[in-house]
C-alpha cells in the first residue's frame, strides 16, 4: 500500500499538470489563430467559378464553411466583390446546391478605390471614349498592367505634391494671405495637379461579370489587378510579400476595410516614444529618491506599497484622471490663455497626443519605479562604500557607480512600461485617439510634432474596426493582421525585457567570489 | 575633555601618561588619537569608552573575537557610519590633531585622507584603469599624462602593475580575487591617503593571495599609516607593529605586537591568543 | 622603490559639496513630486465626487439605479473570470512549483508571462468576434468539453499507470504539462465530433432551445461565459506567477520533513506546503480579482454591454470600467452623468487599491515568515 502511494501521485497531481497543458494550449491556439488568419489574408486566393442548381453563375473566393442552421448539410461563404453590380459582396451558398465549380485562368480581381473589389473577366482596355468591344485576352491584360504601372507613378507624384507642396503653401497663405510668392507657387502647383489629373483620366476598362453583365471602369480608380488562378506559387508568394508590405506602409481605405495601418503604427510608436521620454526620468528620479535618499522607515515602506498598488489600479481609472485633469483641467486652461481665438473648438482642451502620452506615462510610472528600485536594491552595499571610501560625495557615488550599474534594471522597467503602454487601449478612448486621423501628427511644419493632434493607435484600430465598422466581415482579416502585429510588437518587447533581466542577473554573478 | 575611564581601560597598558617603556613611540608621532569613544547601534552599545593612539607609519592591528567591535571601530575612523542613521556615538577622534567630527570637516575629504579596503574585494564594474583613476577623477584637474603616471604608480605600489599592465582596459571583474583586492588597494593609494584602513582584507582570499597582501601591507608602511582588522592571529603577528585586543566592545590590551603575543599581561588576552594559536 | 607622484589636491571640495547638497535636495523634491503626482489620482476622484455628494445635489435613488447594474455586472464578470482562472492558475502553479524539473520550470515561467502580456484588446477581439459566435454554434460541444477535459486528464493518468516503465519514464509526470497538450487537443476533437450526437440524444437536437424551454435561460452571443474564459485567460498568468512564487518559496526543509515520513509529493503539498503558502495564494487571488474588476477592453468587447442583472452565464452584463469607457467621452463635465461616472471610477479605484493593499500586506507578512523559517523567499 505504501509503495503504491509513493509511486503514484493521485488524480489531483494530474489535474494540475492538465491545467498547465490547457494554458499552453490556449496560448498556442490564440497565437496560431492570429498568425494564420492575419498572414493568410495577404495570400492571393484562387477565384472559383461556381454554377448553381438554378443555373446562376457566381465567381468568388471561398472564405469558410459552416453546418447549416436547421437542416443537414453545409453552407459556404464566398467573397464575390462587385458591390456596384450586386449591392453586396458576400454570398452564402448551400454546398449541395453547387452543381459545378472550376477555376478558369482568365478571371481577374481588381482592387478599386470605390466599390471595393471586382471579380470577373477583362474584356478590353482603351481610351474611355473609344473603348473597343472586344480584344484578345493577352493584349487587354498587358495593356492593363502597363497602364496601372504608369498610374502608380503618377499617383505617387500627385501624393508627394499634395503633401510636400500644396498643404504647406495653403497653411502659409492662411497665416499671411498677402504672401504673393506663395500665391504664385500655389498657382503653379495647382496647374501641375491639373496636369496630373488629366494624365490619370482618360482610360477605362470594359469588364464583364461571370453572369454576363458589363461595366465600364475608369482606370484611375483601379489600384491593382491580378489573375489569381493564373499565378504560379512564386508569383503568389511575391504578391503576398507585397501585400504585407502595403499593409504596413499604407493608410486605411474604404472605412478601414482595406488598405494598411501605417498611420496607426506611426501613432502608436510616436505616443510610446513620447511616453518613454516622460516616464524614464521621472520614474528613475522617484526610485532613486525612495531607495537612496529618503530616510528608510515606516513611511518609505508605506509609499513603496502604495506605488506597487498603483500598478494594479485599472487603466481606465488613469484614463478618467487624464480626461479630468489633463484634458479638461490643464488643456482647458491652456485654451483659455493661449488659444482663445480658436474657441469654442478646443485646441488642447480635447484628447490628443500629449495628453495620451502623459496619461500612459502616469500609468506606467509604477512599473518603472518598481523595476528601477529592484535594480538599485540589488547593487551590493560594498560598491557604494567603496566609492565613498575614495572620497566620493553621495551624488558622485550615485552618478558614477550606482546608476550605471542600475541601467539594465531601468531599461527592463522602461521596456516593460512600453510593452504595457503599447497594448493599453481603455485610457486612450478617453484621452486622445481618433478613428481616422488623416494627418500624421508629425510634418514639416513648425513645431513639427503636433502634440495637440489626435492620432491613430493599433489597439484602438482593432477595437474600432471590429466593432464599429460597416462591414465587419470584410474588415476581419485586417483586424487579425493588426492584432498579430500588435501582439508581435509586445511579445518582442517583453522578450527583450526578460532577456535583459536575465543578462543583468547573470552578469552580477560573474564577479569572482573567492 | 577627559572622561572617566572604566576599570578595564585603566588596565590597558597604553595610557597617554604612561612612560615610553611599554609603548615605544613618542605621543607626538601618533596619527589617530581616539579618546573615550563609545558607540551604539540603535541603543545597543557596540563600543565602550575606547581610547588609544595609532602611531604614524606603522601597522596597527585590531584583533578580537567576532562581534567585539573591531570593524565598527575601524569604520568610525573614516565616518562610514554617517550613512547609518541608527548609529550614535560619543568621544573624540583626532586625525593629526583635528577632530574628524568637527562641523568644518568635509567628510569626503576625510575619506580621501583615510582610505579603506573591505573584506570582499569590491572593484567597480569598469576597466582596471578606470577603477584606479576613479578617485582621481573625483578630484579633477589632472592631465591625461599625469593620470597615467599616477595609475601606474598606484598599481606598482600595490604590486599589481606587472600582472595587468597589458590589459588595463580589461574589466576589473575579470581579475582573480587576490588581484581584485590588490586593485582595490591600488585604487585607494591613488588618491594619496594618509591612512589606509584594512577590514579583514585577506579573509576571502586563498593562502598565496593572502601572502601577497601581507607583503604589500608591510611594504606600504613607509608611505602611510595602516590599520588592520583581522581575526587571524598569525596575520596580526606577521604584519603588525602594534596590536590592540578588543573584547565586548572594550579595549582590553594594547601593546607592541611582540610583547602582546609573547607576554600578554592579562589572562583574557592570553586565553584568546593561545586558544586560537594552539 | 618607485617615487610617489605628488598629487596636488586642488581645493575644489566646497563646490562639490554644495553641488552634492543641491542635487540631493533636487532629487528629493523631484522624487516626492513624482510620488505625489502618482498618488494624486485618488485625490482627484475624491475632489470631483465628494463635494457634489456632500452638497446633496445628487439624488441617491438615481445613483442607486445607475450604479447598481454596473456594479453587478462588474462583480459578475469578475466572478466568472475567477471561476475559470483560479483553478487553472493554482493547478499550473502547483504543477510547476512542485513537479516540474528546474530546467522546464525556468522555461515555463516566461512562457506564461507572455500570456500576461497579451493586450486586452486582442483577447477581447478574439473572444467577442471569433469565439462568441463559434461557441454559440457549438454550445453543446463546448459545455461537454468542460467536463471532458478533466475526465480526459484523469483517463490519461489511469492509462499512464498501465504503461511499461520505459514509457512511463519518457512521459513522466514532471513533463506532463507538455505531453498532455496533444492529448487535450485529441480530446477536444473527439468531443466536437461526438457533440452533435450527444446533443440530439440528451437535448432533443438543440441545446439552446432546450435551455430556453426547460430552464428558461436566454442565450446571448456575448455572455458571461465568454467573458469568464477570456478574462480568465487574461488574469490567470498573474495569479499563476504570484502563487508559484509563494509555493516555491516554501522552505524546502518543511517538504523534506514530510517526504522523510513517507508522504507522497501530493500529500506533502496538501498537508504542509499549501498551508504554509496559503497567505501567498490568497494574495495572488486578491490581485487577480483586482485585475478582473478593472479590466476594460475584454468586458467591453465580449460582454454585449447590456445592463442586465442576472447570474446566468449565458447572458451579458455591463461593467463599470466598460461603462466609463463608453459614456465618459460624451458626458459634459459637471453634469450628473459625469459625476456618476466619476463616482464609478472612484469605486473602482478604492476597490482595487484596497484589494491590492491587503494582498501586499499579506505577502510581506508571508515573506517575513519564510525568512524566519530559513527559506529563500
Amino acid at each position: 500500500m505504501r509503495r503504491r502511494l509513493a509511486r503514484s501521485e493521485g488524480p489531483w497531481a494530474w489535474l494540475a499538470a492538465g491545467s498547465v497543458a490547457l494554458s499552453l494550449l490556449m496560448l498556442g491556439g490564440l497565437l496560431l489563430l492570429l498568425a494564420v488568419r492575419g498572414l493568410g489574408h495577404f495570400w492571393p486566393v484562387s477565384v472559383t467559378l461556381v454554377e448553381l442548381e438554378d443555373g446562376r453563375l457566381l465567381a468568388g473566393q471561398a472564405v469558410r464553411e459552416l453546418p447549416l442552421e436547421h437542416r443537414a448539410g453545409r453552407e459556404r461563404l464566398y467573397f464575390t466583390g462587385n458591390r456596384d453590380l450586386d449591392g453586396h459582396v458576400w454570398h452564402w451558398l448551400p454546398v449541395d446546391s453547387i452543381v459545378a465549380s472550376e477555376r478558369p485562368a482568365e478571371l481577374v480581381v481588381l482592387e478599386r478605390r470605390r466599390h471595393g473589389a471586382f471579380i470577373g473577366r477583362l474584356v478590353a482596355v482603351g481610351e474611355s471614349d473609344a473603348l473597343p468591344s472586344a480584344q484578345s485576352r493577352e493584349a487587354a491584360w498587358a495593356r492593363l498592367e502597363a497602364r496601372l504601372a504608369e498610374l502608380g507613378g503618377l499617383r505617387d507624384e500627385y501624393d508627394r505634391l499634395r503633401r510636400d507642396v500644396l498643404r504647406p503653401l495653403i497653411r502659409r497663405l492662411d497665416a499671411r494671405p498677402d504672401d504673393t510668392a506663395a500665391r504664385q507657387a500655389l498657382a503653379e502647383a495647382n496647374a501641375r495637379v491639373r496636369e496630373l489629373q488629366q494624365a490619370m483620366d482618360g482610360q477605362a476598362a470594359l469588364l464583364e461579370s461571370v453572369d454576363g453583365r458589363r461595366l465600364v471602369q475608369p482606370l484611375d480608380e483601379v489600384l491593382r489587378a491580378w489573375q489569381p488562378n493564373a499565378m504560379s506559387l512564386g508569383e503568389k508568394a511575391g504578391a503576398w510579400a507585397r501585400g504585407v508590405w502595403r499593409f504596413l506602409s499604407e493608410g486605411p481605405r474604404d472605412g478601414n476595410t482595406a488598405g494598411g495601418v501605417w498611420p496607426a503604427i506611426f501613432g502608436t510608436v510616436l505616443m510610446v516614444l513620447l511616453m518613454s521620454l516622460l516616464v524614464t526620468p521621472f520614474g528613475v528620479l522617484a526610485a532613486v529618491y525612495l531607495n537612496e535618499v529618503a530616510h528608510q522607515g515606516r513611511l518609505t515602506n508605506l509609499v513603496r506599497i502604495a506605488v506597487r498598488n498603483l500598478a494594479g489600479v485599472p487603466s481606465i481609472v488613469y484614463g478618467v484622471f487624464g480626461l479630468g485633469v489633463f484634458v479638461y483641467g490643464i488643456g482647458g486652461t491652456l485654451d483659455d490663455w493661449f488659444f482663445s481665438d480658436a474657441l469654442p473648438s478646443p485646441t488642447f482642451g480635447t484628447g490628443g497626443l500629449l495628453w495620451a502620452s502623459l496619461t500612459l506615462a502616469l500609468l506606467t510610472l509604477p512599473v518603472v519605479i518598481v523595476a528601477t528600485e529592484e535594480g538599485l536594491a540589488r547593487i551590493p552595499v560594498q560598491q557604494r562604500e567603496g566609492a565613498l571610501a575614495l572620497g566620493a560625495t553621495r551624488l558622485e557615488t550615485l552618478t558614477r557607480v550606482v546608476l550605471p550599474m542600475a541601467v539594465p534594471a531601468m531599461l527592463t522597467g522602461v521596456i516593460l512600461a512600453v510593452a504595457r503602454a503599447a497594448g493599453e487601449v481603455a485610457p486612450l478612448m478617453l484621452v486622445g485617439v481618433a478613428k481616422l486621423a488623416p494627418q500624421i501628427p508629425v510634418d514639416g511644419e513648425f513645431p513639427f510634432i503636433h502634440l495637440d493632434r489626435k492620432f491613430m493607435h493599433l489597439g484602438y484600430h482593432i477595437f474600432d474596426t471590429a466593432f464599429h465598422g460597416n462591414d465587419v466581415q470584410a474588415a476581419l482579416p485586417l483586424v487579425y493582421a493588426t492584432a498579430l502585429l500588435l501582439v508581435m510588437v509586445i511579445l518582442v518587447l517583453n522578450l527583450t525585457a526578460i532577456f535583459l533581466r536575465h543578462y543583468f542577473r547573470s552578469r552580477h554573478g560573474v564577479q569572482p567570489r573567492p | 575633555m577627559r572622561r572617566k575611564r572604566s576599570p578595564m581601560t585603566l588596565l590597558s597598558r597604553f595610557q597617554p601618561s604612561a612612560s615610553g617603556s611599554i609603548i615605544d613611540f613618542d605621543p607626538t608621532a601618533s596619527c589617530f588619537e581616539i579618546e573615550g569613544v563609545s558607540l551604539a547601534y540603535g541603543g545597543k552599545p557596540a563600543l565602550r569608552d575606547i581610547s588609544l593612539r595609532v602611531p604614524r607609519h606603522r601597522v596597527t592591528a585590531f584583533i578580537g573575537p567576532s562581534g567585539c567591535g573591531k570593524s565598527t571601530l575601524l569604520r568610525l575612523l573614516n565616518r562610514l557610519h554617517d550613512l547609518n542613521e541608527e548609529v550614535s556615538h560619543s568621544g573624540r577622534i583626532l586625525l593629526e590633531g583635528e577632530d574628524i567630527h568637527a562641523p568644518e570637516v568635509a567628510v569626503d575629504e576625510l575619506r580621501r585622507r583615510v582610505g579603506m579596503v573591505f573584506q570582499v574585494p569590491n572593484p567597480f564594474p569598469m576597466s582596471i584603469y578606470e577603477n584606479v583613476a576613479f578617485g582621481l577623477r573625483l578630484q579633477g584637474g589632472l592631465t591625461r599624462r599625469r593620470m597615467d603616471d599616477i595609475v601606474e604608480w598606484a598599481l606598482q605600489s600595490a604590486a599589481l602593475w606587472d600582472e595587468v599592465k597589458d590589459r588595463l582596459r580589461a574589466s576589473a571583474w575579470s581579475l582573480s580575487g587576490g588581484q581584485q583586492q590588490r586593485l582595490v588597494i591600488a585604487r585607494s593609494l591613488a588618491v594619496r591617503p594618509e591612512v589606509l584602513l584594512l577590514d579583514e582584507p585577506a579573509s576571502a582570499l586563498d593562502p598565496i593571495s593572502t601572502l601577497k597582501i601581507e607583503e604589500l601591507i608591510r611594504s606600504l608602511k613607509s608611505q602611510l599609516t595602516l590599520i588592520l582588522v583581522t581575526h587571524n592571529m598569525q596575520q596580526a603577528a606577521r604584519v603588525s607593529d602594534y596590536t590592540a585586543f578588543l573584547q565586548d566592545g572594550q579595549l582590553v590590551e594594547y601593546a607592541p605586537t611582540d610583547t602582546l603575543f609573547t607576554n600578554p599581561s592579562l589572562r583574557s588576552t592570553e586565553n584568546y591568543i593561545t586558544g586560537r594559536m594552539a | 622603490m618607485i617615487e610617489p607622484p605628488n598629487l596636488a589636491s586642488a581645493p575644489r571640495s566646497p563646490w562639490r559639496r554644495r553641488f552634492d547638497r543641491l542635487a540631493t535636495g533636487l532629487i528629493a523634491a523631484g522624487g516626492i513630486g513624482v510620488i505625489v503626482a502618482v498618488m494624486a489620482i485618488g485625490a482627484f476622484l475624491v475632489v470631483e465626487v465628494l463635494p457634489v455628494l456632500l452638497a446633496g445635489r445628487l439624488d441617491m435613488e438615481r445613483v442607486r439605479v445607475a450604479l447598481t447594474p454596473m456594479a453587478w455586472g462588474t462583480l459578475k464578470a469578475a466572478l466568472w473570470a475567477m471561476l475559470f482562472a483560479v483553478p487553472l492558475a493554482l493547478g499550473a502553479a502547483i504543477h510547476s512549483a512542485l513537479f516540474m524539473t528546474q530546467r522546464l520550470r525556468s522555461r515555463m515561467k516566461p512562457t506564461l508571462e507572455m500570456m500576461e502580456a497579451m493586450p486586452g484588446v486582442v483577447v477581447g477581439f478574439v473572444a467577442g468576434l471569433v469565439m462568441a459566435p463559434w461557441v454559440e454554434r457549438h454550445l453543446a460541444g463546448v459545455l461537454t468539453l468542460m467536463l471532458a477535459l478533466p475526465l480526459g486528464v484523469l483517463l490519461a493518468a489511469g492509462l499512464w499507470r498501465r504503461l511499461p516503465s520505459g514509457w512511463r519514464r519518457g512521459l513522466s509526470l514532471a513533463r506532463a504539462g507538455l505531453w498532455l497538450v496533444p492529448w487535450l487537443l485529441l480530446l477536444a476533437l473527439v468531443t466536437f465530433a461526438l457533440a452533435p450526437w450527444l446533443e440530439g440524444l440528451l437535448f432533443g437536437g438543440d441545446l439552446r432551445v432546450w435551455l430556453d424551454r426547460e430552464l428558461g435561460l436566454d442565450y446571448s452571443t456575448r455572455n458571461a461565459m465568454i467573458v469568464g474564459v477570456a478574462m480568465g485567460f487574461a488574469v490567470m498568468p498573474s495569479i499563476y506567477a504570484l502563487a508559484e512564487d509563494a509555493l516555491s518559496g516554501v522552505p524546502s526543509r518543511l517538504g523534506e520533513g514530510a517526504h522523510a515520513l513517507g508522504a507522497t509529493r501530493w500529500q506533502t503539498l496538501w498537508r504542509v506546503v499549501l498551508p504554509a503558502a496559503s497567505p501567498g495564494i490568497f494574495a495572488a487571488v486578491m490581485i487577480g480579482t483586482g485585475r478582473a474588476v478593472g479590466e476594460t477592453m475584454i468586458v467591453l468587447m465580449a460582454s454585449g454591454n447590456a445592463a442586465l442583472m442576472s447570474l446566468s452565464p449565458f447572458e451579458g452584463m455591463r461593467s463599470m470600467a466598460a461603462g466609463i469607457a463608453v459614456e465618459l467621452p460624451e458626458a459634459v463635465p459637471g453634469s450628473e452623468a459625469y459625476v456618476l461616472l466619476m463616482l464609478a471610477a472612484l469605486l473602482l479605484f478604492l476597490f482595487t487599491f484596497l484589494v491590492n493593499t491587503l494582498a501586499e500586506v499579506v505577502r510581506s507578512r508571508l515573506r517575513r515568515r519564510y525568512r524566519w523559517l530559513g527559506g529563500a523567499a
